[in-house]
């Protein structure tokens, strides 16, 4: 993931080293654009969000406490995460609405998984904002409904509702796709 | 259904291989910049945080200084509430003393060529002033010194066998009056005070 000498390259990163930043920077650069592109319609906007989501990162870097690179990594990956999510709530693009269905119904997107990493991502990023961000909370980062409800500011049940329908389309996506290869 | 798995791939997944391109040195620029642009800040927020402290200080420390000289009005005032102070000219040898007294000191003040016009631009360490002598007229034709009679006030610098600073001492040339004292010495104050100015 990264380099051994991370640490090194934090500690002279909080010292202000504009060459161990940028070497920081290069290493991280292109995971947490993918990161970014999960949340963001435009390639644009994702470039936004990672320029914001460095600087802030560099900002506070001061204050982080290395322990290994996984946590840093997670640290800057998260610190992309909210800067996606602010940057969504900002354009108001996300409108999250909860909709009355039977959500304990299981929706399987096991194919999901047979999908090449860039078919998957393409796939994602064409639903809907709201579907696509509890979506890739969810089910990419690992957060809970109860996480997500306080991270949008939304109801956990508008978060389960939102889940469901992201993999209802998502599912009835693969499905037109599996038979547009089958015709 | 579990898509960990995802995550960790799509993390360590080129831009390219996700699908997507992004100018990397474009975006380092930006950031480059920004980074300066703080550090530029933070340096431009230390002087003006700088700047802010030495105006909250500043005018304390012309304050203290300010203090020092409402301090010389504040002693003045002081001899004004302690006056009149009466010196009983018995017979006309005091009397005759005390003109002396006062013609020398004057005398003395002046061959310093210290006025009271130079009171203010004194560096004063300490104040200290003399009780003002007032003859009081007990019978007729004894001399009487009263505060309304004063035409000049003069100051004198002496050097203290202690300490570092300097003593001034104060005092006010009288002029003969056969008048009763009466004394006045809200008048003694304000002219010094306008002399200050």
């Amino acid at each position: 993931m990264l380099r051994l000498n991370t640490k090194d390259l934090i500690d002279k990163s909080k010292s202000g080293n504009r060459k161990a930043q940028q070497q920081l920077f290069s290493q991280l650069s292109a995971p947490m654009m993918g990161v970014c592109v999960r949340y963001m319609k435009s390639t644009e906007d994702a470039e936004d969000v990672l320029l914001e989501g460095f600087y802030k990162m560099f900002k506070s870097l001061k204050a982080f406490t290395y322990e290994s690179e996984p946590a840093f990594f997670g640290w800057v990956k998260r610190i992309m995460v909210n800067e996606s999510l602010m940057k969504l709530r900002k354009n108001k693009e996300i409108q999250l609405l909860a909709i009355n269905e039977d959500l304990d119904q299981e929706v399987d997107v096991s194919p999901l998984q047979d999908l090449e990493v860039s078919d998957l991502l393409k796939v994602i990023r064409s639903i809907p904002v709201g579907y696509r961000t509890v979506f890739n909370l969810y089910e990419i980062e690992g957060y809970s409904h109860q996480e997500i409800s306080e991270q949008l500011g939304v109801s956990i049940g508008t978060s389960k509702s939102q889940l469901f329908k992201a993999k209802k389309l998502l599912r009835e996506m693969l499905e037109e796709k599996n038979e547009d290869y089958g015709s | 259904m579990a898509l960990n798995r995802l995550s960790e791939n799509l993390d360590q997944l080129s831009g390219q291989e996700l699908g997507f391109e992004f100018d990397e040195a474009a975006v380092w620029a930006k950031l480059e910049s920004r980074l300066e642009n703080r550090k530029s800040n933070v340096y431009w927020w230390t002087v003006a945080a700088s700047l802010l402290l030495v105006l909250i200080f500043a005018p304390y420390s012309l304050l203290k200084k300010d203090r020092s000289e409402a301090l010389i009005m504040t002693s003045i005032e002081e001899v004004a509430k302690e006056a009149p102070q009466e010196i009983e000219a018995l017979n006309a040898d005091v009397s005759h003393k005390l003109k002396r007294h006062i013609a020398s000191e004057i005398g003395l003040l002046e061959s310093r060529g210290v006025s009271s016009l130079q009171l203010a631009e004194l560096p004063i360490k300490k104040l200290s002033l003399e009780p003002i002598a007032i003859v009081k007229q007990e019978k007729k034709n004894k001399p009487v010194f009263a505060a309304k009679d004063i035409s000049i006030i003069q100051a004198s610098l002496e050097q203290p066998s202690i300490g570092k600073g300097r003593t001034m001492t104060i005092r006010a040339q009288w002029q003969n009056s056969t008048e009763e004292s009466n004394v006045n010495y809200q008048a003694l104050k304000i002219k010094l005070y306008e002399k200050n100015k």
